[in-house]
């Protein structure tokens, strides 16, 4: 006896369903069902995943997957509608429907009401093909006069052409009788075939509670106040055709319905297909030959006419593939959007695998030339993989806006929409809802206290709290809601929503598809990126200010390198973070390609696969270089033979094992899973053979074997490596000649990058640069340089002072400036809240009145009339408060501003140490003096923190940087040392550091063996976390 | 001089409440062919295995009315079956865990509070049949309050007034015999 | 509106001043108690705490979590010290944390404050976060923005402690920070003018009376008599305080050196009406007095209302048309029959109304309610026609049976099943740890005939964790 399931619901219907779409396959497979309709509430959400797992699991068996889902019906009392999609048009109806469904409604409230449903049923093409189930819900059964009405209401949608059934479901809770009465009644009257299903919320009945902590959070009640709420048997599970059987045993033909649908049901996902967008492509061409001729162009562009026959073979070689693969106006969309983007001069770059390509790079996708590279191409497209290409084009973060307006508003909201994320319960966010669940006094508690105080306290029993952690574990990975994937777009010729439903996201303006990049990838759709980048939109600022293009970067500045080998680098994109600036004195990147490897290296990968120790030693000729193979010196050639990118282990394969590129992609892919499972699966065989076939040592063999296995997954791709370096480089090049401009750029890019800005701000003025203070007279809202290549600290970075009333004074400065204090009240609409924090900040300095006074003479004026009266006089003149003292008005900036340009705080507090004769001795000592100390000295010295940093990798040892006026210094703390004195670094920010030097070269570090508080009246407002960045 | 008693305090103790009009006529017994009138002051033993049964088809058709239930340990009625059988639950008072010695001490108070026309208790609450004189107080207890009181009980004891055997039918009917008429006729 | 200027504002202050201390020649001295608890504590509990500081000075300010006692005249009776253990353990027995408090003396109550909080009054070192203690010493009003941005406007004029804002003249700050600055100026100088209000304390309800032994009272009806006045001067007393009696405690102290009888009464519902409450006292003696008889003449008895409770409002209903009047009475004997019922039974949980609930447990399905008027607006129940029909009698210890082919045994015999309904199977509840946890039980409704050919309907269920059959209930 065969059985399907034809009503089963995922944990995608939000906080209903208990179990995931493949853990719901995997008891279907396994308890011998021949097919499962996944109809989720309100949308497709589950069928991808779904689809994978039967593609995973099915294997032999005939088992389908049917893909279907759940309308509610909006007025009709607890009426909702399931549908299933029998074919490829019924599919994309059914799809359009459920978009109207959630139209202008709050999320998660989709529903049509009848008759809009019948007349979308009865309007939309191919919605005559749906089938459809009507679900009614319990309530129905206890009064006579109320069935009557259900089976009226139900008039209107039995009267449509679609194929409909009635499901009936025995849940063996004493009603099943009125259940089987009324579904009999409805078959007789409207001469519509029944048939059994069971509503499966959960794939085994262990999960009930599940089910129950689900639908209280759902409800907002707590468990003990749900009541009948909750389900009362676990009857809502994957049953056996036996055990159907067995229930339905009076009407075994409704089991055999389920196979007759089960057949009649031919649609599955694999026919969905959708080309890009291409009616914009000029006529005579198709999208290949449109493709083909601004390839042509580019390459005159790019190289200047003579590119060389290696690149014109390459160029051929992916056209090729990409006619052959039909990606065309895949590219060309892309192209589309940077000639868009670079016609409003908005800075953007293609990164990741995209960068391997030609095509990208002669259609100004990407800045990275791969045939003076020698990038793989294969790792970016291969016809083996058959996988779509994915490009992610960086645009400048504050501009991103202005793209996404122009998708939406060439292609039209129904072609151009945004994927997905699933918002999924982590531990944190699930302890608190199931918290409540089990009527615990969660409040406004956060997480760690809910566990610390809440579990542990006696109100809740051992066997309560530890039922608690149960669930909460159980409800890891649960679907929350949908929000936005960061930047991904799909776009397609005809409207998505024929393919996946399209509803409105949380942000208003944004329309979201219900599937997420993962389900894009195993349907095989299109996705492009369309991402945001800090550091574009600070080079882009750079460049304008000093009048240069990014292509007029000359190539290769000595001075910038050495910069970078000194790692004064402070700023500069990538290479800023405190690991990456011990790494430069040690690398002392020379070329290009060097810092394409610097920026590569410092990662938790090649860390952890140990490549970092070899390639230096290496470099530096302390070690030699030997490859058993000369075909390997191409290939690790340049990398001193260790293998840092994947790229390197890809051609190892091509070339020593006899690989096809494609397979060489494969062996990258999988390489990633044998780490996780353990163990070799074929393509690593193969390459084992493949290696001993070419006469390669067992030996040598082996440690490629090793290497390759050692860090696939982590190695970083070169393309990607080779586009950020550009920024790297261009960013270093800036700082390195146009110190002031990059600064201004910087600052008024904020927040971004590692540093805080007053550590921006003392590392330019090390570099001579002059940083002026604010002043209403000369500040504009963000930073300017002036003709003297001179910082004026921009009016943003006042606190509480409100951007529209400031543009407004602006305005009014342009056409007169202010004479005098009360000049400026009179004409600008600020509020007494800015017209203080403007006081406190030191605006008023360039009028002659300190912050003091300023002050003093705000606090006079009375709300309201303080624009007329008040305005002749001061009432009571001749007051004058004491001068503030230079440590006053470094406090007083970084009160009111955040940073100060007056000096570094250091300064201040080290006069102050040094009065006192305890402290006077190791008072003196700088972080410039450290520096110059020799390998082991004992240091003693005083100094800010500016950075905390505790990589897990780095097993609980932890980075900091000490900052004082002199510049920057490393410190490590090794386990017990910051454990000891873990809760002085988080509350304290000045601090005395005792421990040794440790000098490599240039790169010099302290180990730190103690660490003091420094006590003084002179307290920093600065809060240790503000300024700190913690990661 | 002793005992002088302060003249208010007499006052107000001697002040009894206004005597209140008694019920006479309670309707008929269910199920009685022929119909046998339910009287107030009567005390009726209910045997046989549908007596639960017949007291709660009593208690619905008794709609507006309150009655009480005095039990020895337990309420065996369930009162969500009560509920069912659409029986207003705030209409009946339950008294559980009655020590059998002081059945007439809670009787007799809830007789006087004049709330209830059915009392319904167990047979070990009623004293055994010697004591005629304190079953004839309960009776006139019973009709000046207007109630009458049921006595559900495994075994007759032919020591009250009206007996009242009550069998369930196949179709589950009650068929009720008169065993014996009782003093309280 | 007449703007009376501030010179002359300060000018009266100062004559006033002048006048009271020398009329009064006394000065006052505040003792502060200060519990030490950010979040408010339990109203209850503090203002009977407050109450209890009576038996050091009859002049008490209550402010939130802090206690100002004015101990200029019993100043000699106590020194700090003692107070402050005598306070500890008083504090100790409302519930409070002892070992928080903190105590400190001053002149004036914003003084004495400042005395507890920063350890001294030398103005020269107060930082300014003293400002706002001086303006708010009872601390009624929450720390917000203002008060925080107000602080950091004083850091940036550079004024750290409360004399530094001396040296600028005070006009200054009055025109900038108005009555704010001004009530800080008032709270420093005049502490002791501003009248701050007392405490005022709920009279305990106790009443007392004596008589001379040889009116030898020896049992309950004596006693009575001799206990009607009391109770009549407590009702009086509560009716004006608008509450009513939920707990009486009687002692009755004996002509002899022997320790006093405490009989105490409670009642389920808060009585007002008199009579009844001498009734039932005259039921609770009476008994009380069989149980173990006076073996001496009692000299004095005094009644105390231990605990009282909202005063119903049905009983104070005018009742104008003929019904009411019926239904005020039925309510009245209601009342007195269920705390009559009450104090019969063993313990008053065996008197109630039942009430269905949704818990899918048969037993648990239902709860003890009690009303506390006969009947209600008839509330309609929902509940009960979400299940299927449940059975008369829901034995409180469900039986074991033995299935025996075509029979079930049980103790008394066996049984031939007639026929079995289909299943009701209910499952659930596994969060329910505290009360048992998970169950899983599937209800068959079974037709059963006994030897005799009597045929009855059971309720019986398999148990699917034990495995066992189990007869429930009975149709």
């Amino acid at each position: 006896m065969e059985y399907t399931e034809l009503k089963s619901y995922s944990f995608y219907s939000f906080l209903r369903g208990a179990g995931s779409p493949r853990s719901l396959i995997e008891e279907a497979i396994k308890l011998g069902l021949s097919g499962l309709a996944l109809v989720d509430r309100g949308g497709v959400y589950g069928l991808p995943k779904a689809f994978h797992a039967v593609q995973e699991l099915a294997g032999a068996t005939n088992f389908k997957l049917l893909s279907g889902s759940e309308i509610p019906l909006l007025g009709a009392g607890k009426l909702s509608l399931s549908l299933i999609a029998p074919t490829r048009t019924a599919y994309g109806a059914m799809c359009r429907l459920l978009t109207l469904s959630h139209e202008g409604v709050p999320k998660g409230e989709g529903g049509l009401s009848m008759d809009r449903l019948v007349s979308c049923l009865q309007t939309i093409p191919g919605a005559d093909q749906i089938f459809l189930f009507p679900e009614w819900q319990e309530e129905w059964f206890f009064s006579r006069s109320a069935q009557g009405a259900v089976l009226d209401s139900l008039q209107s949608l039995f009267d449509l052409r679609n194929p409909k059934w009635i499901p009936l479901t025995r849940f063996r809770d004493g009603f099943d009788r009125e259940r089987e009465e009324f579904a009999l009644q409805a078959r007789d009257r409207f001469g519509v075939p029944c048939v059994a299903t069971q509503g499966v919320l959960f794939p085994s009945s262990e999960s009930q509670i599940l089910q129950d902590t689900l639908s209280s959070i759902r409800e907002g009640a707590p468990l003990s106040e749900m009541g009948l709420k909750l389900s009362r048997n676990a009857g809502r599970v994957l049953k056996s055709p036996r055990e159907m059987q067995d229930l339905f045993a009076e009407h075994p033909e409704m089991i055999s319905e389920t196979m007759r649908i089960r057949d009649a049901a031919t649609f599955s996902l694999s026919e969905l297909r959708y080309r890009y967008p291409s009616e914009w492509i000029p006529k005579p061409h198709t999208a290949q030959s449109y493709l083909e001729e601004l390839c042509k162009k580019g390459v005159k562009e790019r190289y200047r006419g003579n590119p060389g026959d290696s690149v014109l073979r390459q160029l051929q070689h992916e056209l090729r593939l990409i006619s052959e693969l039909r990606f065309a106006d895949y590219f060309l969309t892309v192209h589309d959007i940077v000639e868009f983007a670079r016609s409003r001069k908005i800075l953007c770059q293609g990164r990741g695998s995209a960068a391997n390509s030609v095509v990208c790079y002669v259609l100004g996708i990407t800045a990275i030339d791969p045939v003076r590279m020698n990038l793989l191409f294969e790792r970016f497209l291969s016809a083996e993989r058959g996988e779509p290409p994915d490009i992610d084009v960086d645009f400048e973060h504050e501009r991103r806006e202005e793209v996404i307006q122009y998708l939406y508003q060439k292609y039209g909201r129904d072609r151009a929409a945004m994927v997905s994320a699933v918002v999924t319960y982590r531990p944190r966010s699930a302890l608190r809802d199931v918290a409540k669940a089990f009527s615990l006094p969660v409040g406004t508690l956060s997480a760690r206290k809910v566990e610390k105080e809440l579990l542990l306290s006696d109100g809740v029993s051992e066997a309560r709290s530890s039922k608690i952690l149960e669930v909460v574990e159980a409800l890891e990975g649960f679907p929350r809601h949908l929000s936005i994937h960061s930047g991904g777009f799909t776009l397609s010729s005809e409207p998505v929503d024929t393919i996946v439903p399209i509803e409105p996201a949380t942000m208003e303006g944004r329309t979201i598809i219900q599937w997420d990049k993962y389900d894009l990838d195993i349907l095989g759709l299109l996705k492009i990126d369309v991402l945001a980048l800090g550091m574009l939109s600070a080079i882009r600022k750079n460049l304008d200010a000093v009048g240069l293009q990014l292509h007029e970067v000359p190539v290769e500045d000595p001075a910038t390198y050495a910069m970078m080998c000194r790692a004064d680098t402070i700023g500069v994109f990538q290479i800023e973070s405190r690991a990456q600036m011990s790494m430069l004195p040690r690398l002392r990147p020379r070329t290009f390609y060097d810092l394409v490897v610097e920026v590569a290296l410092v990662r938790p990968g090649p860390i952890v696969g140990n490549m970092v120790h070899p390639y230096l030693k290496r470099r530096r000729g302390l070690e030699r270089v030997e490859l058993p193979d000369p075909r390997l010196v191409p290939i690790l050639g340049r990398t001193y033979g260790v293998p840092i990118f994947q790229e390197q282990v890809m051609k190892m394969a091509v070339t020593l094992a006899g690989f096809t590129p494609g397979e060489a992609d494969q062996l990258r892919r999988a390489i990633g899973a044998w780490r996780s499972k353990g163990s070799m699966d074929e393509i690593g065989e193969k390459l084992r053979v493949g290696l001993k076939k070419e006469g390669i040592p067992d030996s040598f063999a082996a440690v490629i074997f090793e290497q390759i296995k050692g860090f696939s997954e982590y190695g970083f791709p070169e393309s990607h490596a080779a586009s950020f370096a550009l920024l790297t480089y261009v960013s270093a090049y800036l700082k390195c000649h146009h110190p002031a401009a990059f600064l201004c750029a910087l600052l008024n890019s904020q927040p971004m990058g590692f540093y805080s800005p007053h550590t921006l701000v003392d590392d330019a003025k090390r570099h001579g640069v002059k940083v002026l203070p604010v002043s209403i007279a000369d500040s504009d809202w963000d930073c300017t340089l002036n003709f003297k290549k001179e910082v004026r600290l921009g009016l943003r970075y006042i606190k509480g002072l409100k951007e529209e009333a400031a543009r407004k004074m602006l305005l009014e400065r342009k056409n007169r400036s202010f004479s005098g204090f009360h000049d400026f009240v009179t004409r600008t609409d600020f509020d007494l809240r800015s017209l203080r924090a403007l006081a406190m900040s030191g605006a008023f300095e360039v009028m002659g009145l300190s912050s003091r006074d300023a002050l003093f003479r705000v606090l006079s004026l009375h709300e309201g009339l303080f624009r007329t009266v008040q305005a002749q006089g001061e009432l009571f003149p001749g007051v004058s408060l004491p001068g503030l003292n230079a440590a006053e008005l470094v406090v007083q900036d970084y009160d009111s501003l955040g940073l100060s340009v007056r000096g570094h705080p250091m300064t201040y507090l080290r006069e102050n140490l040094l009065q006192n004769p305890k402290f006077r001795a190791r008072a003196r000592t700088t972080t410039f003096e450290v520096k110059r100390m020799r390998n082991g000295a004992y240091v003693v010295l005083p100094g800010l923190s500016v950075v905390l940093q505790r990589p897990p990798t780095a097993k609980g040892t932890a980075f900091a940087t000490l900052e004082d006026e002199q510049g920057v210094l490393d410190l490590i703390l090794h386990r017990d040392v910051f454990v000891r004195n873990k809760d002085v670094i988080r509350e304290e920010a000045f601090f005395w550091v005792k421990g040794v030097l440790q000098r490599d070269g240039d790169a010099t570090q302290v180990v730190v063996k103690a660490i003091e508080p420094i006590f003084s009246d002179f307290d920093i407002p600065i809060a240790p976390g503000a300024h700190a960045r913690r990661y | 001089m002793k005992n002088r008693v302060p003249l208010e305090a007499l006052k107000s103790l001697l002040q009894e409440q206004a005597p209140v009009r008694a019920r006479r006529d309670l309707g008929v017994l269910p199920g009685s062919e022929p119909p046998h009138p339910l009287r107030a002051g009567q005390i009726i033993e209910v045997l046989g295995e549908g007596r639960w049964g017949w007291c709660m088809r009593l208690l619905r058709e008794r709609e507006s009315s309150r009655a009480a239930w005095l039990s020895l340990d337990q309420a065996l009625l369930f009162p969500m079956a009560l509920a069912q059988e659409g029986i207003a639950l705030s209409r009946i008072l339950f008294l559980e865990r009655v020590p059998a010695l002081q059945g007439l001490d809670v009787l007799l108070p809830v007789l006087r509070s004049r709330l209830f026309e059915v009392v319904m208790m167990d047979q070990g609450l009623l004293p055994r049949m010697r004591q005629d004189a304190q079953i004839r107080k309960v009776q006139l207890t019973a009709e000046e309050a207007g109630a009458a009181v049921l006595v559900l009980s495994q075994f007759p004891t032919n020591s009250y007034g009206v007996q009242v055997r009550v069998e369930t039918g196949p179709g589950r009917e009650f068929r009720l015999e008169k065993v014996k008429g009782g003093t309280g006729e | 509106m007449i703007v009376e200027s501030h010179e002359n504002r300060v000018e009266r202050k100062a004559s006033v001043a002048r006048v009271d201390a020398d009329a009064q020649g006394s000065r006052q001295e505040w003792w502060c108690v200060d519990l030490g608890q950010a979040t408010p504590v339990n109203r209850d509990h503090f203002d009977l705490f407050t109450e209890s500081l009576f038996r050091f000075t009859p002049d008490l300010v209550q402010g939130r979590n802090r206690v100002f006692l004015e101990m200029s005249r019993t100043r000699n009776l106590f020194n700090l010290h003692t107070l402050a253990s005598r306070i500890g353990v008083l504090a100790g027995r409302y519930g409070f944390d002892s070992s928080v408090i903190r105590f400190g003396v001053g002149k004036t109550i914003p003084a004495a404050w400042v005395q507890t909080r920063w350890r001294n009054r030398e103005l020269s070192v107060l930082p300014m976060d003293a400002y706002f203690d001086f303006i708010d010493p009872l601390n009624f009003f929450e720390p917000d923005r203002a008060r925080r941005e107000r602080l950091s406007v004083f850091r940036t004029l550079g004024m750290k402690t409360i004399q530094s804002l001396f040296d600028v003249p005070k006009e200054a700050w009055l025109v900038r920070f108005g009555e704010e600055f001004d009530a800080f100026l008032e709270h420093l100088e005049h502490g002791e003018k501003i009248c701050w209000n007392r405490f005022v304390s709920k009279t305990p309800l106790v009443e007392k009376t004596r008589w001379n032994a040889e009116e030898y009272v020896i049992d309950a009806e004596g006693l009575i008599f001799r206990i009607k006045p009391l109770l009549d001067r407590l009702c009086e007393r509560l009716y004006s305080l608008h509450v009513s009696i939920r707990k009486i405690e009687l002692t009755l102290k004996l002509d002899r050196p022997v320790p006093d009888r405490k009989i105490t009464l409670g009642f389920t519902f808060p009585q007002t009406s008199r009579v009844l409450l001498l009734k039932l006292l005259r039921e609770k003696l009476s008994r009380e007095m069989e149980r173990n008889p006076l073996s001496d003449p009692v000299v004095e008895v005094e009644m105390a209302v231990l605990e009282t409770g909202k005063r119903e409002v049905t009983s104070t209903r005018f009742s104008f048309s003929e019904k009411d009047e019926q239904a005020e009475l039925e309510e009245e004997r209601w009342l007195e029959l269920i705390s009559f019922l009450g104090l019969k039974l063993k313990n008053r949980e065996d008197v109630f109304q039942a009430e269905t609930t949704e818990h899918l447990l048969p037993e648990k399905s239902w709860k003890r309610v009690l009303l506390s008027t006969p009947d209600p607006a008839l509330r309609l129940d929902r509940v009960s026609g979400l299940f299927p029909k449940r059975p008369v009698r829901l034995l409180s210890e469900a039986k074991t049976l033995r299935r025996m082919g075509g029979y079930l045994k049980l103790e008394e015999g066996l049984f031939k099943i007639c026929a079995i309904s289909e299943p009701e199977h209910l499952s659930g509840y596994e969060w329910d740890v505290d009360a048992g946890g998970a169950f899983d039980r599937t209800y068959y409704r079974v037709k059963v005939e006994d030897r005799d050919g009597g045929c009855q309907e059971w309720w019986v269920y398999k148990d699917e964790h034990l495995g066992k059959l189990k007869l429930h209930g009975v149709y």
